[in-house]
């Protein structure tokens, strides 16, 4: 899985780059992320023997570190007890407005997807809703 | 054990393995208190680990810069994981291609309603203009929240921890209240989580389908993009 974990460096890296050299209001790691799905996007199209055996580890690499992905945002998370008297102050409105707003933005974006998506093309399709 | 408070604990704190060990025992307790409990929502692996390493620091008297510097290396994994959300991504690149119109549509009205009813909520519950200004961007992922909060005058920490625990939210009562309302496909789901959680709703997601990863990756994305725009122009909007 080490060529797997170069490419996702080198693309972060790149990621990284563009973000310093463009002052770009997203964070390197979003960019690269736009980047390598472009890339593979491209790759995929005219499979390549040398290619498919990296691409294969890339895929590989990649379930495992998005199956783990909740650990890796643990350290960040534990920083809540630096914000601890604030958020103790004014548990209230803080507390309140989270839970609030990412429901209601949960499901206003499932609601908007629900009633404007077509039926998924190969399995599950949804009864009563027939479109062309 | 006075002689290990004297002698072993000033050794072991300066040492990354033993916040190393904390953080991965912490989340992999939260796993397996998850499963056996048959997935009640409230039992989130996340939420169980940053509560075990909080106590950790609070009962040692640990600063939270100190444990940070130690467990660097699990956080350095989080770049990686980010750029990985492209594999599932190019896969689904069809599908999303397909529904262009209801995905920008979508993440449009998500992204709105969740700016505007963070900003409402606050001050409906009367709490300062300086906290409603740290909550606007908190549904964007963490570098650009705290960007934008930094931008229009509001605290960026409080802003970083209010992302963390919208993340935390939305993966908690995400999929279960769409569920709820009869929306059980991976498509909505994954843009949903993408969109009102970021990151942390987008790895519960990711962990569970491929289709509902590609959707959480673009809603991701592109709701730190829109963030970045509507914040700004709300903000002049409403002085």
């Amino acid at each position: 899985m080490l060529t797997g974990f170069l490419i996702l460096m080198v693309f972060e890296l790149l990621g990284e780059l563009l973000q310093a050299a463009f002052q770009m209001p997203v964070p390197g790691s979003v960019i690269g992320m736009f980047l390598l799905a472009a890339a593979l996007i491209i790759t995929e199209n005219g499979a390549v023997p040398a290619v498919t055996a990296v691409l294969k580890d890339l895929k590989r690499l990649s379930h495992f570190l998005l199956s783990w992905m909740g650990l890796f945002f643990v350290p960040v998370g534990a920083g809540l007890l630096a914000e601890r008297d604030l958020l103790t102050r004014e548990w209230f409105p803080v507390l309140a407005a989270v839970t609030g707003s990412t429901i209601i933005s949960i499901l206003t974006t499932g609601l908007v997807m629900h009633f404007l998506l077509r039926p998924q093309p190969v399995h599950s399709p949804q009864p009563g809703r027939v479109r062309p | 054990m006075s002689g290990f408070a004297t002698h072993l604990w000033p050794l072991l704190v300066g040492n990354p393995l033993i916040w190393l060990a904390l953080t991965l025992g912490g989340y992999l307790a939260g796993r397996a208190l998850q499963n056996s409990s048959g997935g009640v929502p409230f039992v989130n692996p996340v939420l169980v680990a940053i509560a075990v390493v909080m106590a950790a620091l609070a009962a040692t008297g640990t600063s939270y810069r100190t444990y940070f510097a130690g467990a660097q290396l699990i956080h350095f994994l989080l770049g990686p994981a980010t750029i990985a959300l492209a594999v599932p991504l190019a896969r689904h690149f069809a599908l999303i291609r397909d529904n262009l119109r209801s995905v920008g549509l979508a993440l449009l009205a998500g992204s709105a309603s969740a700016i505007i009813s963070s900003v409402a909520i606050v001050h409906l519950c009367g709490g300062p203009h300086v906290i409603a200004l740290s909550m606007a961007p908190k549904a964007a992922t963490t570098p650009i929240a705290m960007a934008v909060s930094k931008q229009i005058g509001g605290m960026p920490e409080l802003t970083a921890s209010v992302a963390i625990l919208g993340g935390i939210t939305a993966a908690i009562a995400g999929q279960w209240m769409l569920k709820m309302l009869a929306i059980s496909d991976w498509r909505a789901q994954g843009l949903a989580a993408g969109v009102a959680g970021s990151g942390i709703a987008a790895a519960h997601v990711a962990a569970r389908n491929e289709t509902g990863a590609a959707f959480a990756a673009i809603g991701v994305g592109m709701n730190g993009l829109l963030t970045a725009l509507l914040v700004p122009l709300l903000v002049a909007l409403w002085h």
